[in-house]
């Protein structure tokens, strides 16, 4: 179960995380306010773009990498194959539905396409997310100001790097590594918690642009071995209302007696009991 | 919304999943919280705290009354249901 939570805590905020909103002006970076815009203006003009692509997710000693194949087309066709199967799942996009493929293709979810590519379950994957919408990146929705980094060098290719900085405290930091051809490639989140680091990254290699393919060729049908997704019903084993909640006992962070279910109801009208965790 | 509601007479435990101590501390100082904080036996399997209340994501939230009975549980954070719960508790 701590699997499942740290995995949908994650999956949560890095799709807040790719979300748009306006970049604040306070303290803009001249330089990669600049980059940006030739890089927004680079993909709006691309019609269609093939590559290879790589998600890794690194937490802790762990780094788990998928690889596949990304081709997007405007306004909101896509297909996206990753392996094996993980945390980012394969997608693809006919321009009237979306479907994802989970549980190593064993389930499948079918969504509306949004007309313009902007519900698809890219993750980190910030390279596919800024094909469709070139907004600047934002941190759940507050503004996020561009930082010149200067050029690092990635295996053999040289990239322009732009670091988005949030005002907000605890923030992921955001690194966009643009290539020679001025589009987007590469993009380095990094969440730390603690003394403990998470580091998502998205990377397209062997960038290919063209012309818009027959639409056709996004058609797609799921394996017929897969089935639909049943979306968990996460209230199914709660206590029922009117039923006595379960008895416990356990220890504080700061130490000392440990504190029971009666100890904290006791003479209180009503208590609310809530679960939660931090990261 | 808790300190408000404090000053009505809500009683809150947060039941902890996972995280290490001082992290829970560090949280609390920079919150100034004052609700009681338990750390929760993730690790107990079905005897688990979070097995017994069926919790399956986050956050979980229960209202129980004085004696313990549960007036009012949810899943994710909803802050319409909760209010009109803790109203119909007695608690404006």
């Amino acid at each position: 179960m701590r699997e499942l939570r740290t995995a949908a805590a994650v999956l949560g905020s890095l799709t807040a995380i790719v979300s748009t909103a306006a970049i604040g002006p306070a303290r803009a970076d001249e330089k990669g306010d600049a980059l940006l815009k030739e890089v927004a203006a680079q993909t709006k003009a691309t019609e269609m773009l093939t590559a290879d692509i790589e998600m890794s997710a690194k937490t802790g000693e762990r780094t788990v990498a998928q690889t596949g194949k990304l081709t997007l087309q405007r306004p909101n066709l896509v297909r996206m194959e990753l392996a094996p199967a993980g945390q980012v799942p394969s997608f693809y996009s006919d321009g009237t539905n979306v479907w994802v493929l989970m549980d190593g293709g064993k389930q499948y979810q079918k969504m509306d396409a949004n007309p313009e590519g902007k519900n698809l379950p890219v993750l980190w994957g910030a390279p596919i997310a800024y094909f469709f919408d070139q907004k600047p990146m934002s941190f759940n929705e507050a503004p996020a100001a561009t930082k010149y980094l200067g050029v690092e060098k990635v295996g053999d290719t040289s990239y322009e790097v732009v670091e988005m900085v949030s005002s907000e405290k605890d923030a992921p930091t955001i690194k966009l590594y643009v290539g020679p051809d001025k589009r987007l490639h590469r993009s380095v989140v990094s969440i730390k918690r603690g003394d403990r680091e998470s580091v998502y990254s998205a990377t397209l290699k062997n960038i290919k642009v063209g012309a818009a393919q027959d639409v056709k060729t996004f058609a797609y049908t799921p394996p017929a071995t897969a089935r639909p997704y049943e979306r968990p019903n996460f209230e199914a084993n709660l206590v029922k209302v009117g039923d006595m909640a379960p008895g416990f006992s356990l220890p504080t962070p700061t130490g000392g007696t440990p504190l029971s279910l009666s100890d904290i109801t006791k003479g209180k009208k009503a208590t609310l009991v809530n679960f939660w965790f931090y990261g | 919304m808790y300190s408000e509601l404090k000053d009505k007479g809500l009683n809150l435990v947060a039941i902890n999943n996972g995280d290490e101590r001082d992290v829970i501390n560090k949280y609390v100082k920079e919150g100034g919280f004052t609700f009681p904080i338990v750390m929760g036996d993730y690790m107990g399997g079905d005897s688990s705290v979070f097995k017994k209340y069926g919790v399956q994501a986050y956050p979980t939230n229960y209202l129980l009354d004085e004696n313990g009975r549960v007036l009012w549980r949810g899943v994710g954070f909803n802050e319409k249901q909760m209010r009109d719960a803790l109203e119909k508790a007695g608690l404006k």
